[in-house]
């Protein structure tokens, strides 16, 4: 009936007349009243019975297939209100560095007391994961109810890329490269006898490239456990052969560099044969204790391109002693970058820091700085290389010797600070009076800093630093991530500074608004910014308290 | 004051505004702040030389800046409200300062004026009543030119067939414009409907384009046939067709129905049309079941009264408009705002009850076209062309094509598809989840 009145509608009553017999009794009867020679109105009227006809004697249609009642139980509770105001706070920092590192910690704690984030919160935790590293998007999915995570998968608020693949020893036999190189990075860090065996099983069917990549792994973290292995390869597959492959020379190339890092190899012990009769004792009256002296080539022995090639898999092609002018010096310098100071110090009987010495200051071994006044050790980059790149080599002694030579730059230092352990780090900051170089390392590169909590003392300085020059910051980035390093306790202080701060700019001679942009900078670009983030470490460790209690 | 973030969100006039005031909202930006029984302030530096002065009145919502800024609440409102949830209500209560005091005293002297009644004489009343008759019978007049035109033009669309209505989008502009000039401001409205249809989907339109004829032109005829209408039938009428509803005359009339109850503040929608927003915010009296509608407008000028957000459950009392089907109120006293839900309102567990209500609702009032509905035991089915709404007798309903993916992803999270209890908006034959009950709490979808 309904159906027929729309098309008598659509085409209009002057093409399609009403064909009663399609109309219920009911309609029929309350339509005799109205006068059909109007055919409009009678249209309308019907029309509107009608309307009210069907609508009133609508009915709900039954679902045909299966209703399925899916609700994941879940046995973990929901976090508190106090956890929840953590995360609010934590998501209205400045810098997103901040914001992460903070996340992780209160997804942590919510892990370690297994508990999980409800609704509504769960929604602002994803649109925080949406643009994270895969690390913080695997918290986020283990910290939502089994029910919400299905629902956010089901609306693809969430997808596999947010769980991260575990790493197992299935992902070793199966996975793809990408995989089974960070099963062997795991084992290189928990277990290396597993990761030799499983090593020596694979060896044989591996592909020349899969070898390059495995040995570059090893390469990124080396061990001693190692060497036996290494060697083994080195003196039987990676022997020269005229014949050779080009992957197997660079497979050489990186054992010759991982053997070179342990005295106890066969190559270093060789090498350092090699390089003894180099250095010469000077006089009894020199500060310097030693002399590095540059062989000549030779046409056969160890100084000659062949002998490079073999042992080292150094090419002339690929190995490029740009800052070089000989051949030997680049040489010298490969064995400088690999070989740890202490074996050279061994294998002349002699202190690690006379060799230190020796190459940065070593008379003969100077040369200008490129595009500076001065001049430097003709090994500067080797030496900052071995500095900031092989933290195995690195050492106090080293790094002090660097700091006090190089004229570095806060991009070096800063990889230099970072190979070293908190504890030193804090201690080469205070001998080398390098606190506002520091402070600006720290919120600069923050996403490199490693985790650290600095004492008190060098807390209160590092403030006062910032505090004396806090108009440089006027457009710098926000200081938060020093609350992230600063010690918890340094609230107290951080208040007398900000008194300090607030009755010294009311008392400085310059006009209101200087004064107010001055302390503007202050509050809003250092002490609220620190003092907001330590507040929330406060909590998050109050809040893993309880736990613990 | 029993406020979330969520609902400062809602208020907030932008986005930006919102974060902006996110930045504010830490203590250690304030240079100072506190509350008392009646009001909430602070004081934070600004770009100006002074110190912005920011204060809500927490008895009967509103809030008063000293910064330049139009906007409504500005960031520093918004900034306070946060401050204050983030402290999670731990705010120290404080004598008021003089500038707090001021403006509370001020709005309390305010209200009462609003309350105390006007006296006036015998004679004035008579000369009153003459002056609403004439204008009355003025603006009658007017509304029912324009009527005629209507139901002229409806005629001759039926004569000459629906299929030309995409071709009359002039025609329809002109006379939605006549309508307004008729005063007839809802008539105009449902003519604007005809051009709002989706001319794309053939079948949908043809249908929706009748419905509305159907319901327009029966309004039409009882518009005609005013005079022998009941009174409260001419009311329904009028407001049908444009008449405002006047919020202080309700309020000042004694024989207003006027309902005490706990009521929850079950959903909102919100809709634009030439500049004004219109808020809608659906009620629950969870001890009577009555429904109720309360409206709120946003111009340029005006913001939204924002004392009503979705969960929200106070004791108060709302004043009905008179109509055959009142649901449209205001609230004329909020007493307190209460935590828990300490009953639960009627529900239906059959689809089928739902189609019922409607044709009784219907047999009230044809132009009644949206049912408020609590529903027991329903469960969501999802699928990729249109999600359901099933009861536990395999009956189901759509769920409206507008619905936000965000509603059904609340849903799923909470409740996964097993069965749960949800208010919804049943109209066009479709459902709009609004909210569902869960552990003694009504929590938005």
């Amino acid at each position: 009936m309904w159906k027929h009145l729309v098309e008598t509608g659509f085409l209009g009553t002057d093409r399609k007349q009403i064909q009663k017999d399609q109309l219920p009794e009911q309609l029929l009867n309350q339509l005799e009243k109205v006068d059909e020679q109007d055919k409009e109105n009678h249209f309308l009227t019907l029309l509107s019975f009608a309307q009210y006809y069907n609508e009133s004697g609508e009915v709900a249609k039954k679902y045909e297939g299966e209703v399925l009642a899916e609700y994941m139980e879940e046995k973990r509770f929901e976090i508190p209100h106090s956890m929840q105001l953590i995360f609010s706070r934590i998501n209205n920092l400045d810098t997103s560095f901040t914001k992460t590192k903070l996340i992780h910690l209160w997804l942590d704690l919510i892990i370690k007391k297994e508990q999980v984030v409800g609704y509504p919160l769960f929604k602002d935790l994803i649109k925080f994961g949406e643009r994270k590293g895969v690390e913080i998007k695997d918290k986020i999915t283990k910290v939502l109810s089994r029910n919400t995570l299905k629902a956010c998968m089901q609306f693809h608020q969430v997808n596999n890329n947010w769980i991260a693949t575990p790493i197992s020893e299935e992902g070793w036999y199966t996975g793809k490269m990408a995989e089974r190189k960070s099963y062997l990075e795991y084992l290189l860090g928990q277990d290396i006898p597993k990761a030799i065996a499983l090593l020596e099983e694979a060896w044989p069917q591996e592909t020349l490239n899969n070898k390059v990549s495995l040995l570059n792994t090893i390469f990124e973290k080396p061990s001693e456990s190692l060497v036996p292995f290494l060697e083994k390869l080195y003196d039987n597959e990676y022997q020269f052969s005229e014949t050779e492959k080009e992957k197997q020379r660079e497979g050489r190339a990186i054992l010759s560099k991982i053997l070179l890092m342990f005295p106890s190899s066969k190559l270093s012990q060789e090498t350092l044969q090699q390089l003894v009769p180099c250095f010469t004792k000077r006089a009894l009256i020199s500060k310097l204790k030693w002399k590095l002296n540059f062989p000549k080539e030779q046409s056969d022995g160890f100084w000659n391109e062949k002998s490079m090639l073999q042992k080292y898999g150094l090419d002339i092609n690929g190995f490029m002693p740009h800052n070089h002018s000989t051949k030997e010096e680049g040489w010298m310098a490969y064995f400088i970058q690999y070989i740890p100071f202490q074996a050279f110090a061994d294998a002349l009987n002699t202190k690690e820091e006379h060799i230190i010495n020796c190459l940065f200051d070593s008379k003969e071994l100077q040369q200008k700085i490129k595009y500076a006044d001065g001049v430097e050790s003709m090994f500067i980059n080797e030496l900052t290389h071995k500095v900031r790149f092989y933290q195995a080599q690195s050492s106090v002694k080293l790094v002090q010797a660097f700091i006090e030579r190089r004229n570095h730059n806060d991009y070096e230092l800063k990889d230099i600070l970072f190979s070293l352990q908190p504890d030193e780090i804090e201690e080469l900051i205070v001998k080398n009076n390098i606190y506002r170089t520091s402070i600006n390392i720290m919120c600069n590169y923050s996403s490199e800093v490693p985790d650290l909590n600095f004492s008190y003392s060098l807390s209160k300085k590092l403030l006062q630093k910032i505090q004396r020059k806090s108009e440089d910051w006027r457009y710098g980035v926000s200081t938060d991530q020093l609350g992230l390093i600063l010690s918890k306790d340094i609230l107290g202080e951080l208040e007398i500074i900000n008194k300090k701060v607030e009755s010294m700019t009311l008392a400085k001679d310059m006009s209101h608004d200087a004064k107010e942009e001055d302390l503007q900078t202050w509050k809003n670009k250092i002490y609220i910014p620190i003092k907001e983030v330590i507040e929330i470490r406060t909590l998050l460790e109050e809040e893993e308290e309880l736990v613990t209690e | 004051m029993n406020i979330t973030e969520e609902y400062i969100q809602s208020i907030a006039p932008t986005t930006t505004a919102f974060s902006a005031g996110k930045k504010l909202s830490i203590p250690a930006k304030w240079l100072s702040y506190g509350k008392s029984e009646r009001g909430l302030w602070g004081e934070l530096k600004g770009s100006g030389k002074k110190p912005y002065r920011t204060q809500i009145d927490t008895v009967d919502f509103a809030y008063k800046c000293s910064c330049p800024s139009r906007q409504f609440p500005c960031k520093h409102g918004i900034a306070l409200m946060l401050l204050y949830v983030g402290l999670d209500g731990k705010v120290e209560e404080k004598d008021e300062p003089e500038w707090v005091k001021e403006w509370l005293d001020k709005r309390t002297v305010k209200k009462e004026k609003v309350t105390e009644k006007e006296e006036l004489t015998e004679e004035d009343i008579a000369k009153k009543n003459n002056n609403k008759l004439k204008t009355e019978a003025k603006r009658f007049a007017e509304v029912k030119s324009g009527i005629e035109e209507l139901e002229l033009w409806l005629k001759d669309m039926v004569r000459i067939g629906f299929l030309e209505l995409p071709n009359q989008r002039k025609k329809i502009d002109a006379l939605s414009k006549r309508m307004i000039d008729a005063k007839a401001t809802r008539l105009s409205n449902w003519v604007r409907s005809y051009a709002e249809l989706n001319f794309n989907n053939e079948q949908i339109w043809r249908e929706e384009a009748l419905k509305t004829t159907a319901r327009l032109f029966l309004l039409i005829k009882t518009f005609n046939n005013y005079d022998q209408l009941s009174p409260l039938w001419q009311q329904t009428i009028k407001t049908l067709v444009g008449w405002n509803q006047s919020t202080k005359e309700l309020i000042n009339d004694p024989e207003a129905e006027s309902l005490e109850d706990h009521w929850l503040v079950v959903g909102q929608e919100t809709t634009e049309r030439d500049g004004i927003t219109t808020q809608k915010s659906w009620l629950l009296g969870l001890q009577t079941n009555r429904k109720a509608l309360i409206l709120s407008f946003k111009t340029n000028y005006s913001n939204f009264d924002h004392s009503l957000s979705t969960g929200m459950l106070f004791e108060g009392t709302l004043k009905f408009f008179p109509s055959i089907t009142p649901l449209r109120a205001v609230v004329s006293k909020q007493n307190f705002n209460l935590k828990e839900l300490e009953v639960l309102p009627d529900f239906i567990d059959n689809m089928n009850e739902i189609y019922q209500l409607r044709a009784e609702t219907l047999k009230k009032n044809p132009w009644e076209l949206e049912q408020l509905v609590c529903l027991k035991s329903v469960q969501l089915v999802l699928q990729e062309k249109g999600s359901l709404i099933c009861d536990t007798f395999q009956n189901y309903i759509p769920i409206e094509d507008e619905c936000p993916e965000d509603v059904l992803l609340n849903w799923y999270a909470l409740e996964g598809s097993s069965p749960a209890h949800i208010v919804g908006l049943f109209r066009n034959g479709k459902l709009l989840p609004l909210g569902l009950f869960n552990q003694q709490k009504y929590l938005k979808l």
